[in-house]
């Protein structure tokens, strides 16, 4: 049986830029440079960061094509849910920062 | 053929049960993909639809108390995997260690969590309990010094509590499983051939960790205009 094991460093490797990426992350989300791009930086790093958890932490190198493919499984319907979902709610025509019906205040004064 | 006795009777050997383990494992945690990505989902049509609200609410959260407990929760994950990578030596001295010190780091994280949550309640913003528009620093101002808070900040705190509140409780599952894995451990229930219950532990734990890698800047760092 296949030993699933990296060597120390790589994981302590792994550790650090982890640690680096979440040292940027924050620093990108000061820089005012707009709204889209901070958050692309933001979710970008994210990923980086899930990716280096899966493959490294998680094993997912050393497993078979079947554990693969059910890890994908869920982030391939997650991808169809968001985008179809967010091609809905991007191409109505609802005013911004309202309610529904146009009411400038979704929950009441208390 | 005999087989070990950790080898449970419906396998061939050990190699055939530990993939059924790490796969039924995926399979789980892809479930756990789309429990967490529905909420992910209607957060982002909701930031959308009100995103000056929403800024305004990633603005009033504790951005450092969130940033350390990012930390906390990835040295965690390292630690786990030190474990995981001692248990398929067959070190159960070293295994024992690094679980103490994750499930350390777990219970750490659910600490500063609570303090975060208690300070959310100071700032007056948790929603139908005692959100006000009106900043705690704002208080003293007189009114046309003060920067209130949109109504529709109260759907943002909805999201960050239901958000955060079901990773705590998965990280709650989490620190427990790690506990009687620790005593498995101690028992010397775990060989270099057996050791899949603490793969599949470390998993679940890391799994718990990427959905705070994605919530931290969901929740906390979206806060330009």
């Amino acid at each position: 049986m296949a030993k699933k094991a990296h060597p120390i460093g790589l994981y302590l490797l792994v550790y650090l830029a982890l640690l680096c990426l979440l040292g940027i992350t924050i620093g990108a989300s000061y820089l005012n440079i707009g709204r889209y791009p901070n958050n692309i930086i933001a979710m970008g790093i994210a990923i980086i960061k899930m990716l280096l958890i899966i493959l490294i932490f998680m094993h997912l190198k050393y497993e078979r094509w079947i554990t693969w493919f059910f890890a994908a499984a869920g982030m391939v319907w997650l991808c169809i849910m968001i985008s179809l979902m967010m091609t809905d709610y991007l191409s109505r025509n609802h005013p911004v920062n309202s309610s529904p019906k146009g009411e400038p205040v979704f929950i009441s004064e208390r | 053929m005999t087989k070990p006795a950790y080898v449970e009777q419906q396998f061939e050997d050990i190699e055939q049960q530990t993939h059924a383990a790490t796969l039924g494992m995926w399979v789980f945690l892809s479930t756990e993909i789309l429990f967490f990505g529905v909420l992910f989902c209607s957060y982002m049509t909701c930031r959308t639809r009100w995103p000056d609200a929403f800024r305004h609410g990633s603005e009033d959260l504790f951005l450092w108390i969130g940033g350390i407990n990012t930390a906390v929760l990835l040295t965690s994950s390292l630690f786990m995997a030190l474990a995981v990578r001692s248990a398929a030596r067959g070190d159960n001295r070293r295994v024992a260690i690094w679980l103490c010190i994750t499930t350390a780091f777990g219970v750490a994280f659910l600490g500063i969590k609570g303090f975060e949550y208690a300070q959310d309640a100071k700032e007056r913003l948790i929603p139908e309990y005692n959100f006000s528009t009106i900043s705690t620093e704002d208080a003293g101002k007189p009114p046309s010094k003060q920067d209130p808070r949109p109504q529709q900040e109260q759907l943002f705190m909805v999201f960050y509590f239901i958000m955060t509140g079901f990773h705590a409780l998965h990280m709650l599952a989490g620190v427990g499983v790690l506990l009687v894995l620790l005593i498995m451990t101690l028992r010397g229930r775990f060989s270099a051939e057996y050791h899949n219950p603490i793969e599949i532990a470390g998993l679940y734990w890391h799994f718990v960790d990427i959905v705070w890698v994605f919530l931290y800047p969901a929740l906390y760092l979206l806060r330009q205009a």
